[in-house]
């Protein structure tokens, strides 16, 4: 947009100003102080934008006359237009717009023409007194900022400077240097107390060799201590046994007193010559050297050194006790041998007499061979009883038949009483037939007597049937019923009589087989064998006696041999059997007892002689037992120095040195044993190796730690690389041809204006050494002139993105030194010569110089004076 | 010649903590802290069951810095165990346990052969007869620059013959360069087996005659060190046929797990991926213990609710609690959860925006790869480091007062902090930046 014309009908002081044929390029208009050039700005400002509210200062209200407002006429896009701006009641008053055919258009094509560009901006960058050049917020408008600033930010951006700051503040969270509060120094701080720890388990080592050293000398001074321990004990020992052996040195004095006093030399009782030799002489030879062997004192018979005769008595005690205590069995035989001769003399001459009465055929060879015994009688009995009892029978059927004939009778009576008699007749005849023939008759009648019942009874017989035949009138029946009863019974008595006969038989038959007469009764019989049994009774005395007799002969002749068998032995006079056992019984006996008085001597000798060898033996091995390794006879030796009371001493001494070595070894071993349990402790001490893995976690925290640090470290580090690179390379247009511009009006002092990263502010940057510096840094001509490159940057940039609009700088030059002023100046015309147009007011003719002598093309338009 | 067999390990850092573990239960830190030792107890077991003829150390038997008296009475007992079952053990002292740091007081048994500083040959014997001659140096010092290995005799004597040596062997800038020498030094001497330490990871660098082994550490110490882990069981054959063959000991293992988020929906196929993982890890070696390091990469659905603040320890409690209670062989304690999960947003075309962002991003990337040079220089090989950019340069400028503060390097002892991971460092940085300078959303 090129302004080409500027009318002012009344404006302020300005009334009918006409500034026509505006360059297009640098127009430089100079009017004095109060010479309307601020007016001017204004004016232009307002016929784009509208005036300002009433009161406003900037509104202008026509001082001169003419009507408040008036026109621009503009080039721009092609065409030509007038905007025309005039007082209508409104604020802002009214605008057309014509092109430059006159026909109005529609007021919005201003705005098309403006780019919409706001008031404000137009007013910032590009109608500008030093007021608004020195005022740094008229950059940092959005609009304006939005161009210096954001251009090369990340897409939508975020917090880039919030990062940056969250970094720090995280990484300085974890680690500062000398900080102490940090992550890494908290552990750093657990690191070192954990070292504290180790450090001392770490000198275990060295605290182990000192113990095993420690060890070595404790061991060493224990076995000192020990060897005096063992010396000392081996005294108190010594003395001990000394007391001990006090009582057993004495009774082996007094066995050996006793010994002498028997007269049995030390060496026979069990002492060797060695004992003797100390005994006598105390060879000191004789103490040094083994003792020789010596007989077992344990198992020998003292009674050895008995007198030979003694010996041998004692050697047969058993055999004299013994026989001694057979004596009265002795004189028992010999009594009961006389005794057993006499016996058997009786049994003789009453045997004899015996054999005398049994008459010729009896002599001891029958009466020996006849058996009488039990057996035989019963058997006898037994016939008896038989007989008896067949008799018994005999009777009662002959009662019976006595009975039935005298019924018989009876019936026959009654016509022949007499009958009566004749059957008591014949009944009684009967009866003493048999008894007869039972008891009175001897057995070799029997046989007789038999028959002569038989004949009587068949006298009877004939008698009852004759009686029978007398009864038959009168009771034929009755006689005929008892006739045939009699009749049976008298039947049945002849089978009686035939049994009676065969036992008899048999009787006859036995005696014969016991070698008796046949002629015996069974009384007879039994007689006879209680006679032969006495002679039995007699015979066997007689071998009784004999024998007795014989058996005690043989014992009294085996005794009394044993007796002279002993005197053998004992080589004793024998006493002669030959004169008579009987005889020699006494003798023996006596020999005997006074054996027995010798053997009870030796025995009392024997057992002196014992009791003193025991106690000799007894002495002497208890001496020995207590003696131990020193042996008996340097015990005795050394007790013969002694008494009780200087034992009594010397163990007392010894017991204190041994308790204090003792004493001494207890402590050492305690010490010892702390030592070796300490040893043990640290040698299986996990301790340090817990500690090291614990510090080794530690460490891994550390190292997460610092890692996490060196994260944010690394992304810190990168971002300010990244930034440098944005702000060396991604600066928005504008800062760069800022840049060009600042550089070239400072005469190339400043290189380069930029805004830091995520900052609304500017930065320049010196072109030697590189040092930033704000704004606020500057001097005030040096500060308008970055403001003036930032205003003609943005403009150049406005113009190649929205729209070229003039520019109008109302005395911008003042506070430039005259060099700046001339490059300012150059700089302005080469602007104007990019196809910027460019209205520099001055009040300044110098500075109107300086334009037009370093701008060749510029139009020096000097304003009329106010009408 | 008779036929023999002998163990070789190396590096067992008895007592050594374990390294990089944040946060362990104090059931889980009792076991960790027997481990080394349980590892050399294993080897000193199969050593027994072997019947070897022969135990070789080969340095970096313990930590002496840690003067640790308990691993060292572990260590007596374990070579008692040794001698009692008639085996010889070979000791050379590397840089962890140099010469002066082993305990005097300290009394091992006849059969342990410690090596002195100058090279020389002991014989492993078996019923009085020579079946090899074992060559041995020890370092004298923590830091031993010279090449050890040009001390051993070209023409070794005896029937077979073992170089012990703890030394870094060809270009390993990863390793502390002690006692360095090339592989050509031990190839030219006629050894039949270079018995090295100072590696830690398992690898023959020479196969054939001379075989050139290092056995790896018998337990990996911290996340570096994964995979199983041993020494290594040498049988010789009358043939003079040399076999190798691990003796796996480890009984705590380390893991990495990166698992990637793309295409996963919710933290149930998270957690289905991490029970298959440890149950094949489990499975390879139940009778360790088993650390594991599980990196998350990748993008999706799952990378908003992985980025809520709690949601990482959240997870990793839960899998702690549920895998690795109580701590004991066969269970699996997630020893780290790495988030290094992102918004499905294409880093090319934000790195390629002409704004701060982009600026960041392509800052971030020439510092990926170009890290800064260590500081340390004389650590490294004498590699010539080319123009550094500005951003390295400005890095290690922020980060050298950390670096360089006294308290911070004395804290961390052996081991100086570097920054070990610039990679990870920088996707950090990276992540932060997104998170504040970009306009989309996450």
């Amino acid at each position: 947009m090129i302004f080409d014309r500027v009318h002012i009908d009344g404006f302020g002081i300005w009334r009918d100003l006409d500034l026509e044929e505006l360059d297009p390029g640098l127009n430089v208009l100079l009017a004095p102080n109060e010479g309307g050039k601020t007016t001017l700005m204004t004016f232009i400002r307002s016929v784009l934008f509208g005036f300002p509210r009433r009161g406003d200062p900037q509104r202008y209200e026509p001082l001169r006359g003419g009507k408040h407002g008036g026109h621009i006429d503009l080039s721009a896009e092609g065409g030509h237009y007038r905007i025309t701006r005039s007082a209508d009641g409104t604020s802002s008053g009214s605008m057309q717009i014509s092109d430059n055919e006159g026909s109005s258009l529609p007021e919005n094509k201003l705005a098309d023409l403006l780019r919409n560009t706001t008031k404000e901006l137009f007013e910032n960058v590009f109608a500008f007194g030093l007021a608004e050049l020195q005022r740094l917020d008229t950059l940092q408008k959005d609009e304006v900022a939005g161009h210096i600033y954001s251009a090369g930010m990340a897409s939508g951006g975020q917090d880039p400077i919030g990062f940056r700051q969250w970094l720090r503040k995280e990484r300085d969270r974890l680690y500062l240097p000398r900080g102490r509060k940090q992550a890494v120094a908290e552990k750093l701080l657990e690191i070192s107390t954990l070292q504290k720890e180790i450090d001392p388990l770490q000198q275990l080592p060295e605290e182990h060799a000192s113990l095993l050293q420690q060890g070595r000398s404790l061991g060493e001074r224990l076995a000192e201590v020990d060897l005096i321990m063992a010396t000392r004990q081996s005294q108190l020992d010594a003395a001990r046994r000394a007391q001990r052996a006090w009582r057993d040195y004495e009774d082996l004095l007094a066995a050996e007193s006793a010994l002498k006093a028997l007269g049995v030399p030390l060496a026979a009782a069990g002492g060797d010559p060695a004992d003797a030799g100390t005994v006598d002489a105390g060879s000191g030879e004789g103490e040094m050297s083994p003792p020789p062997p010596r007989p077992n004192t344990e198992t020998s018979d003292p009674a050895e050194l008995l007198p030979p005769s003694q010996r041998a008595l004692l050697r047969e005690s058993g055999r004299i006790r013994t026989l001694l205590a057979a004596a009265p069995r002795l004189r028992e035989l010999r009594a009961a041998i006389q005794k057993s001769l006499t016996d058997a003399d009786t049994a003789q001459s009453a045997l004899q007499t015996h054999l005398k009465d049994l008459g010729e055929g009896w002599d001891t060879e029958r009466i020996r061979t006849t058996t009488t015994g039990l057996k035989e009688r019963e058997k006898i009995r037994q016939f008896a009883e038989d007989m008896r009892q067949v008799e018994s029978e005999i009777e009662s059927i002959s009662v019976r038949a006595a009975d039935a004939h005298d019924a018989y009778e009876t019936i026959v009576t009654r016509r022949e009483p007499v009958s009566r008699e004749a059957v008591m007749l014949t009944w009684a005849m009967a009866v003493a037939f048999t008894f007869i023939s039972a008891v009175v008759v001897p057995p070799v009648a029997r046989l007789v007597t038999t028959s002569a019942v038989g004949a009587i009874g068949a006298m009877t017989g004939i008698i009852v049937m004759w009686l029978r035949h007398r009864g038959r009138q009168q009771m034929r029946d009755e006689r005929l019923a008892a006739a045939d009863r009699e009749t049976t019974l008298w039947a049945q008595h002849e089978d009686a009589q035939k049994s009676f006969g065969e036992i008899e038989d048999k009787w006859q038959a036995w005696l014969t087989s016991q070698g008796l007469d046949t002629g015996l009764g069974t009384d007879g019989a039994l007689d006879l064998l209680d006679r032969i049994r006495e002679a039995q009774e007699q015979e066997r005395r007689h071998g009784e006696s004999s024998a007795s007799a014989e058996k005690a002969t043989g014992e009294l002749t085996v005794a009394c041999g044993r007796v002279n068998a002993l005197f053998e032995s004992l080589r004793r006079d024998q006493i002669s059997l030959q004169a008579g056992l009987q005889e020699a019984v006494e003798p023996l006996l006596g020999e005997l007892e006074a054996l027995q008085a010798e053997l009870e001597a030796a025995e009392d000798q024997g057992m002196r002689l014992r009791t003193v060898v025991d106690q000799y033996a007894q002495a002497r091995a208890a001496l020995r037992a207590v003696s131990g390794e020193e042996g008996p006879e340097a015990l005795r030796t050394r007790l013969e120095d002694l008494d009780p009371d200087q034992i009594e001493r010397q163990v007392q001494d010894a017991e204190v040195e041994v308790a204090a070595a003792s004493a001494r070894r207890d402590g050492l071993n305690e010490q010892l044993g702390g030592v070796r349990e300490r040893r043990t402790h640290l040698e299986g001490d996990a301790e340090l190796a817990d500690l090291l893995q614990a510090r080794e976690q530690k460490r891994s925290d550390l190292a997460g730690l610092l890692e996490k640090w060196a994260g944010y470290t690394v992304a810190g580090v990168l971002f300010d690389l990244a930034k440098q690179v944005y702000e060396e390379q991604r600066q928005p247009e504008v800062l760069k041809l800022a840049s060009r511009y600042f550089e070239a009006m400072t005469s190339g002092r400043y290189a380069r204006v930029l805004a830091p990263l995520g900052e609304t502010r500017l930065e320049v940057e010196e072109k030697k050494g590189g040092r930033r510096k704000g704004p606020e840094a500057l001097s005030r001509g040096t500060s308008e002139q970055l403001y003036l490159a930032m205003r003609l940057a943005l403009a150049a940039v406005y113009a190649k993105q929205a729209v070229p609009l003039p520019l109008v700088a109302d005395d911008i030059l003042v506070n430039f030194d005259d060099t700046r002023a001339v490059s300012t100046a150059t700089l302005l015309g080469e602007f104007a010569a990019q196809g910027h147009q460019v209205l520099a007011f001055t009040c300044h003719s110098h500075l109107a110089d300086v334009f037009t002598a370093q701008v060749p093309g510029a139009k020096l338009i000097q304003l009329p004076k106010p009408v | 010649m008779q036929p023999f067999s002998f163990l070789h390990c190396a590096d067992v850092h008895l007592g050594a903590p374990f390294r990089g573990l944040t946060s362990v239960s104090p059931e889980l830190g009792a076991h960790l802290r027997d481990a080394p030792a349980a590892a050399f107890t294993r080897l000193v077991t199969a050593a027994v069951e072997h019947q070897v003829a022969g135990f070789i150390i080969a340095g970096d038997l313990f930590d002496a810095a840690d003067r640790n008296l308990r691993a060292q009475i572990k260590l007596r007992d374990q070579l008692v165990r040794l001698h009692e079952a008639g085996i010889s053990t070979f000791v050379t002292a590397g840089n962890h346990d140099p010469m002066g740091g082993w305990l005097s007081s300290i009394r091992y048994p006849d059969s342990v052969h410690f090596f002195g500083p100058e090279v020389t040959a002991l014989p492993l014997q078996r019923d009085g007869e020579t079946l090899a001659n074992v060559y041995g140096v020890s370092f004298n010092r923590p830091e031993v620059k010279d090449n050890l290995a040009v001390e051993f005799p070209v023409e070794p004597e005896g029937p077979f013959s073992i170089g012990v040596l703890h030394a870094s062997v060809g270009d390993r800038s990863e390793h502390a360069p002690y006692a360095p020498c090339s592989l050509q030094d031990l190839q030219s001497r006629r050894f039949d087996y270079w018995a090295l330490g100072h590696v830690h990871k398992r690898e023959t660098l020479h196969g054939e005659r001379p075989i050139i082994h290092y056995p790896g550490n018998p337990q990996g110490l911290h996340i570096n060190e994964t995979g199983p882990r041993g020494g290594t069981l040498v049988e010789v054959a009358s043939t003079g046929t040399i076999s190798l063959t691990p003796i796996w000991s480890d009984v705590v293992r380390w893991h990495r797990l990166r698992t990637s988020i793309d295409g996963m929906e919710s933290v149930d196929d998270l957690l289905g991926v991490f029970n298959q993982t440890t149950s094949a890890i489990v499975g390879e070696a139940s009778e360790c213990l088993h650390i594991l390091r599980w990196t998350l990469t990748g993008g999706g659905p799952l990378h908003a609710e992985l980025r809520r603040p709690d949601t990482g320890r959240d997870l990793t409690e839960t899998l702690r609690a549920e895998y690795a209670s109580p701590a004991e062989p066969g269970t699996v304690w997630l020893e780290r959860l790495d988030l290094a999960t992102r918004a499905a947003r294409n880093m090319r075309a934000l790195r390629e925006q002409q704004d701060l962002l982009g600026d960041f991003l392509r800052l971030a990337e020439e510092l990926r790869s170009s890290p800064p040079a260590p500081p340390d220089h004389e650590i490294g090989t004498g590699k010539l480091f080319g123009p550094e950019p500005e951003s390295s340069t400005a890095v290690r400028e922020a980060v050298a007062m950390l670096l360089e503060d006294r308290r911070v390097r004395a804290a961390m002892g052996d081991d100086p902090w570097t920054i070990a991971d610039w990679p990870r460092l920088v996707a950090a940085a990276e992540s932060l930046a997104i998170k504040w300078l970009s306009s989309g959303e996450e």
